[in-house]
């Protein structure tokens, strides 16, 4: 496997990529479960026939098809969950192909050999193509198998569409994200651009049914090139035909930008020339304000994440107040719609008060405070352990700082403290922008609910630093990360399940989530006991692992 | 002697921060040429500027007679590189690492990787982020030279190694060049230098300040003599002679002390007219002549 650039990157992925077929095919399984469920619904048939089409089609469900097998795959599988998981591979394999090796350093040693820039980019091009076709398939061997078993109905014919399409779509960004990279070096840059690129095209796609003005930049977006003329049942389009073009086109700028880019080592060039720029300026950095102690220097660590995960999430919460009123104009509907729903499946995502769907807090506290907010100060508290504190550890900066005089529970307590600002700042920037969004859209809330729904969010939040750090303390940087996230997603759906399976119930009380939610959305409740629990773990871990750190043997 | 690496006006900046600017190197084909200068001069700059990880701002280059941007294929082919900051793919054991780039160059090395990793007393089986840094540039020695170029191009190589492995390294370095590969190697190693480079380059600031043969810079070094003389003697005699640049009497003239740059001839013919009882001479270290190049000292002019 080590013959040349293509193969060793295969090789080096070859355990991810069992995990990642893994999920996929659970996931494909999972969403093939719930589709004769879904069929045999009566409130579902009214509800698609009493909903606005152009709504619907927001969420990529056509209300003709809906109930076919091919009709429910294109809204629940390849709308929306498979597009973001193979967009996140490409993404991620798009930046480590050039900008990632330029900034690990290794791509001097791969341009040391005679092989040809253009060689390397195009096999690390070939190997992208070669990874994300595997998931896809994965996903279509999957449906193949279970077609007959859930009377899916598919074609061969649409399925082969569909996700070669899908793979088509995750190349063009997957190259998308390689140019970039080409061009900038900068994996954090790449991936970032990268990402909002597809979240535009996403939005551009997906919500021009709703305003004519996005009518036509749709066209232009590549998820409008994959969807089109519903490729699972209709089969191969002209759609299929630009995504070809798009990759190609964005291999080639890949391929030719990578071939004039002035190589950088983060040692050997950036910092010489500006250390060199710094000089003739001879003032105080800027940041010298925040550099006094650990705890500004980890707030400092993190000050550009705060904006992008705040702001992400703001700008979120925006367009779901700004939505509010046309579905309240069609409030008859959108209660079908919340009673057409099985009450399993929504129970399964945390949505115990089904009724208050149909209300302005239910929506907006579905839309955010109970799906997307919880994920984005989940990664957030968990990114910031791993980088604040586990990679501190793993890669011996830890012992830089532990070096000086500051004791060590004053190092970890610091750094702690500094997470839970930054928590703050994040709903802050939140509760700011949800304050302006209730008095612009008449939507009514109770001001102290929407005061007392941020600080559960923040608690949320720190509560799974509180879990990360502890487990941190426990077993060390390198399973510490993935335990944590995998503890968050166990919990999510105990307490989902727990909604709807008596026998488990108990296991709901153990759910942070369940500490959260409750039974009554965030935006419809003050201060609960439940936020007092999540508070105890946050500090608690806190505190647990202040105590562990004191006797540490520190790993490098 | 044809050039193995010549230079002409090569010049990279960074957008405003120099990196090199008008570097005129000429490095003969066959000899050991240290590239030496202070921290940030410039020396990993002309060096990846000749790998051409960097494209050059201005001016052009050849290795091995091939342009450095249009045929750096055929010169990456012909040449073993080190880098001064070495990164490598750190999940791989260094064994696979080294397959994978003889791979790359399209070569079974698999003898002489095993040649080196036993000379430089190198496990290949463990991960290389598992090696100590000392462990990871002999590595990295291995890569460059397990391929038996005609060129090296090393970044400061002995970097983290121990003595004993450094001279191990310097030992291997003679035997290429004897087998007649040329070595450019970059350092702020003087006595490394001094014991393996035939020729030497100095940067500092972006330019290339000096050109020399180490004698040549020897030459420069100043020293300082001590005379005592039976009779006290005229120091007028002693300070108006070619090449003294100072001059002292003590004990009431009988012993003058001079510093003298360059050859000492017309201070002996001077001294051996009088009875001389003693005589003590005492040189610069070679490392003082680079220093006074370094800090830009009136001497380097």
């Amino acid at each position: 496997m080590l013959r040349s650039v293509f193969t060793k990157d295969l090789w080096d992925r070859r355990i991810a990529m069992i995990w990642w077929v893994v999920g996929m095919v659970l996931l494909t399984l999972w969403l093939a479960v719930l589709y004769p469920v879904l069929r045999d619904s009566d409130a579902m048939q009214d509800f698609l026939e009493e909903f606005p089409a152009e709504l619907l089609a927001a969420f990529g469900m056509d209300p003709d098809t809906f109930l076919t097998g091919a009709g429910y795959l294109s809204a629940q599988m390849f709308s929306f969950i498979a597009p973001i998981v193979i967009l996140a591979f490409a993404i991620v394999a798009g930046v480590a192909a050039t900008a990632g090796e330029e900034r690990r350093g290794t791509m001097d040693m791969l341009l040391s050999t005679p092989v040809t820039r253009r060689s390397i980019a195009i096999q690390k091009g070939l190997s992208l193509a070669t990874l994300t076709g595997v998931i896809v398939a994965a996903i279509a061997i999957t449906l193949l198998v279970v077609n007959p078993l859930f009377d899916l109905d598919l074609s061969v014919e649409g399925l082969t569409a569909i996700c070669i399409g899908l793979w088509l779509l995750g190349l063009t960004f997957g190259y998308v994200t390689m140019a970039i990279g080409s061009f900038t070096g900068n994996p954090t840059v790449t991936g970032g651009a990268a990402a909002g690129l597809a979240l535009l095209a996403w939005f551009v796609n997906a919500f021009a049914p709703l305003y004519d003005w996005l009518e036509w930049p749709a066209k232009l977006s590549p998820f409008n090139w994959y969807l089109h003329d519903m490729p699972l049942v209709n089969g191969f389009s002209t759609g299929h035909a630009w995504l070809v073009v798009a990759a190609l086109v964005f291999l080639a700028g890949a391929v030719a930008l990578f071939a004039r880019r002035n190589i950088a080592t983060e040692q050997a060039v950036v910092p010489e020339a500006a250390a060199r720029r710094r000089k003739t300026r001879d003032v105080a950095p800027r940041s010298a304000w925040l550099l006094r102690s650990v705890f500004g220097k980890s707030v400092w660590d993190r000050r550009r994440s705060v904006w992008v995960w705040g702001l992400g999430l703001s700008t979120m919460t925006l367009f779901t107040f700004a939505a509010w009123p046309s579905l309240a104009s069609d409030s008859q509907a959108l209660q079908s719609l919340v009673e057409s729903f099985p009450k399993e499946v929504l129970a399964l995502f945390g949505l115990t008060d089904t009724a208050a769907l149909a209300t302005p807090e239910g929506f907006v506290s579905s839309r955010t405070y109970g799906s997307v907010g919880p994920i984005v100060v989940i990664v957030f508290a968990i990114t910031a352990m791993a980088s604040l504190v586990a990679s501190e550890e793993s890669t011996g900066r830890l012992d830089m700082v532990l070096s000086t005089a500051r004791p060590r529970p004053d190092v970890l307590g610091e750094k702690a403290n500094a997470v839970f600002v930054l928590m703050g700042v994040i709903v802050a920037i939140l509760l700011a922008v949800a304050v302006l969004g209730n008095i612009q859209w008449d939507t009514g809330m109770d001001p102290w609910y929407l005061v007392t729904a941020n600080i559960g969010l923040a608690l949320l939040g720190l509560c799974f630093w509180g879990i990360a750090v502890g487990l941190w303390s426990l077993i060390g940087s390198s399973g510490s990360v993935g335990g944590t996230a995998a503890i968050a997603v166990a919990t999510y759906f105990f307490n989902g399940l727990g909604a709807s399976v008596d026998v488990i119930a108990p296991l709901r009380w153990l759910s942070p989530f369940y500490w959260y939610l409750g039974d009554t959305v965030p935006l419809s409740k003050g201060l609960t006991w439940g936020y007092v629990a999540l508070g105890v773990v946050a500090v608690g871990g806190t505190l647990f692992a202040m105590s562990r750190f004191r006797t540490r043997d520190l790993a490098v | 002697m044809t050039a193995a690496i010549e230079t002409s006006g090569l010049t990279k900046y960074y957008g405003d921060a120099p990196g090199i600017i008008d570097l005129d190197l000429e490095v003969h084909e066959g000899e050991i040429f240290g590239f030496l200068g202070p921290n940030g001069a410039g020396k990993t700059t002309t060096i990846r500027t000749l790998m051409n990880f960097l494209f050059p701002t201005d001016g052009s280059g050849t290795v091995l007679g091939l342009d450095i941007v249009k045929q750096t294929q055929e010169i990456r082919r012909r040449t073993g590189y080190l880098p001064g900051d070495l990164a490598m793919y750190e999940a791989m054991t260094a064994r696979e690492f080294l397959i994978y780039f003889a791979n790359l160059r399209g070569i079974d090395a698999t003898t002489s990787m095993e040649e080196l990793a036993e000379r430089f007393d190198l496990d290949l089986d463990r991960k290389i982020k598992d090696y100590s840094t000392g462990n990871r540039q002999k590595v990295g020695v291995v890569n460059a030279f397990m391929h038996d170029p005609e060129l090296y191009i090393l970044d400061e190589p002995t970097a983290g190694l121990d003595p004993l492995m450094q001279q191990e390294f310097q030992e291997l370095i003679r035997e290429v060049k004897a087998a007649g590969a040329t070595v450019f190697l970059s350092s702020h190693i003087l006595p490394e230098v001094d014991k393996i480079a035939d020729r030497v380059g100095i940067v500092r600031e972006s330019r290339l300040i000096a050109v020399d043969t180490l004698e040549s810079f020897k030459a420069q070094a100043h020293q300082s003599i001590t005379l005592q003389f039976a009779e006290p003697v005229e120091l007028g005699v002693f300070s108006a002679l070619p090449n003294v640049t100072s001059a002292e009497s003590r004990n009431a003239g009988t012993v003058v002390a001079l510093t003298v740059k360059g050859d000492m001839d017309a201070v002996v013919k001077a001294a051996a007219d009088r009875h001389v009882e003693s005589v003590s001479t005492r040189a610069d270290e070679l490392e003082e002549v680079f220093l006074s190049y370094y800090s830009g000292g009136d001497d380097a002019a």
